[in-house]
């Protein structure tokens, strides 16, 4: 643990430089946390868009309004930016504001490092962008880019997509790298393990994710662009090259499920005892669920390829081992409902989102247990089942954890406070929307809708991809409102204390937004919840008149 | 400013993870070597 002396100059003393530049150069891990969480929103935006330009074009069979090439690009570019540029960094985004004030550091251990992380963010997506101008345009394989496809690809769209991903790549492992030796150095006195806010777990357990199964990626994509540009044949089919390809690919992208999904529970595991008025239930299970899903994470890519012909016992393994990740994450929800179990339960819209998290979360599950499933997986493989299962694991995290996260620290990083009214009629808009646009998918993808096709013929799918599209309207509606109140509170919302929550952690113990240097003093740190453990002293203190 | 021993142990946690990732990295391209080559 770090013996830096804590005790700093009073916040009024020292106010944060204000003006662009002061941006543009500084090393606060606060603001760096700010200028990610904008970054990502944006990028969500155009994500976002492109879904609602899919959604139109889905809308009914034989549908015009995009060309099958502009179609191709469309999935390829929403998936990537969804997942590399928005739900992965955003993690990020939250990660660098709170993991030094949930630990009681006085910034990151890496500073610059840290600025250096979110530029690259900034670049990495420019570069990728950036194919949209050139005459091949952007990257077209879909965000799995398997070859032989992702290697025939004309022009140089799909280059400048293994480029941007490269620097996507070293931003989130020096970002992780940071990370980690943040959480393990760099904690307050008192601040042990057993006693870490389970976001700063995830995001350690994130970081160590990224660090392993990220180089494989980078590996990946180097022969891939080595393949398209240098006379290799890594990727060859008469060698079996697609097939290493997938192998490769999978190791890397199944555990990013969970990189992007472990940050995700971590913020509900912050929000739910806040608003239940109890303690969490089954702290240390819950530490040792999320280390079990990052271990189970990297033994199951291959049910991401049943398609392509494993051996029965390789089948089964990967079978087996998909499905016991079910229990960690059974044990998680159980937690979190016996949190919830007879608390003094404020629906306030962070819970709101976290509530709902916990249900969709569940839909997504058990279609997952279905896709791990090999006999049924062959029946519904690269279906709109599939579509509907990812969006209800990988969906739910950025649209009802993000959302929750963010409406839970808004008020600490802003030092305003949200508009209830609004911020409860956005969380129902985009309730409806998210359930109209993907619960439908279930139904066509049994009912044999492929998935990445620019249209269909068959009439008796156009209900059903009706319903999408109005609900992806809904959802885009649901998500400006969101975004609205976050612009508009920052200069009407009402003043933030504190501590508007009577949360648990130490983030809340300083003033909203905090000063540069971060804690004027740090209390006590006896147990995961150090700022209950200071009121009920107060309130003992108060009974006993001592 | 942090204090020395805690910035040494950062410089060397952060070197170990980075060389980890520049192995594993490497390991990936030498099993795409052996695959394709080997």
């Amino acid at each position: 643990m770090a013996t830096e002396a804590h005790t700093a100059p009073h916040a009024a003393s020292a106010r944060p430089a204000t003006g662009a530049w002061s941006w543009v150069t500084t090393v606060d891990h606060k603001r760096i946390g700010i200028m990610y969480l904008y970054t990502t929103f944006f990028f969500f935006a155009v994500g976002g868009l492109m879904a609602l330009a899919i959604r139109l074009q889905l809308e009914h069979a034989n549908n015009q309004v995009v060309s099958a090439e502009s179609y191709d690009r469309l999935f390829t570019m929403h998936g990537t930016t969804m997942i590399f540029l928005f739900v992965v960094p955003v993690m990020a985004a939250f990660g660098n504001y709170l993991v030094p004030l949930q630990i009681g550091a006085r910034d990151m251990a890496f500073p610059r490092l840290n600025a250096a992380s979110f530029w690259l963010l900034l670049f990495g997506g420019m570069v990728m962008y950036s194919s949209f101008l050139w005459g091949g345009g952007a990257a077209d394989a879909g965000w799995t880019a398997y070859p032989p496809l992702s290697v025939l690809s004309p022009g140089h769209g799909l280059d400048l997509w293994i480029v941007g991903l490269h620097i996507l790549g070293i931003s989130s492992l020096i970002g992780a790298i940071n990370f980690i030796c943040t959480i393990h150095n760099m904690r307050a006195p008192g601040m042990r393990l057993t006693r870490m806010p389970l976001f700063t777990w995830a995001i350690d357990v994130y970081s160590i994710m990224i660090v392993i199964a990220g180089p494989v990626l980078a590996g990946a994509l180097t022969m891939l662009l080595m393949d398209r540009n240098y006379g290799t044949s890594f990727y060859q089919p008469a060698t079996h090259g697609p097939i290493l390809y997938q192998h490769l690919f999978w190791f890397y992208s199944h555990p990013v499920v969970y990189v992007m999904a472990l940050p995700g529970f971590g913020m509900i595991s912050e929000i739910v005892p806040v608003f239940s008025r109890k303690p969490l239930f089954g702290y240390k299970a819950l530490v040792y669920s999320i280390v079990a899903i990052a271990f189970l994470g990297f033994l199951v890519w291959g049910h991401h390829m049943f398609a392509v012909g494993f051996s029965t016992p390789l089948q089964i393994w990967f079978m087996i081992a998909s499905m016991a990740i079910g229990v960690p994450t059974g044990v998680k929800i159980f937690n979190w409902i016996g949190t919830m179990w007879m608390g003094r339960i404020r629906f306030e819209p962070p819970m709101l989102y976290a509530v709902a998290f916990i249900g969709l979360f569940m839909i997504g599950g058990l279609s997952g247990i279905f896709l791990a499933a090999f006999p049924i997986d062959l029946y519904v493989t690269d279906s709109y089942f599939v579509v509907a299962h990812f969006h209800y694991v990988l969906g739910t995290v950025p649209v009802f954890a993000v959302l929750g996260g963010l409406h839970y620290w808004y008020p600490k990083m802003s030092g305003r406070m949200l508009d209830r009214a609004l911020a409860v009629r956005a969380f129902w808009i985009i309730f409806i929307g998210f359930n109209m646009t993907f619960f439908p998918m279930h139904d066509l993808g049994l009912s044999g809708m492929p998935r990445r096709v620019s249209t269909y013929t068959n009439n008796a799918w156009d209900t059903a991809n009706l319903i999408s599209t109005i609900g992806a309207f809904v959802l885009g509606t649901g998500v400006l409102m969101v975004l609205w109140n976050c612009i508009h509170s920052l200069r009407v919302g009402r003043i933030a204390p504190a501590d508007p929550w009577g949360a648990n952690s130490l983030e809340w113990y300083t003033s909203s937004p905090p000063p540069p240097h971060n804690f004027d003093e740090l209390p006590p740190i006896r147990s995961e919840r150090p700022l209950y453990d200071l009121r009920r002293e107060a309130a003992a203190t108060a009974v006993t008149g001592d | 400013m942090l204090d020395k021993p805690t910035a040494n142990r950062n410089l060397a946690l952060a070197l170990k993870l980075g060389i980890f990732a520049a192995l594993l990295f490497a390991a990936t391209l030498l099993v795409g070597v052996l695959v394709r080559y080997g």
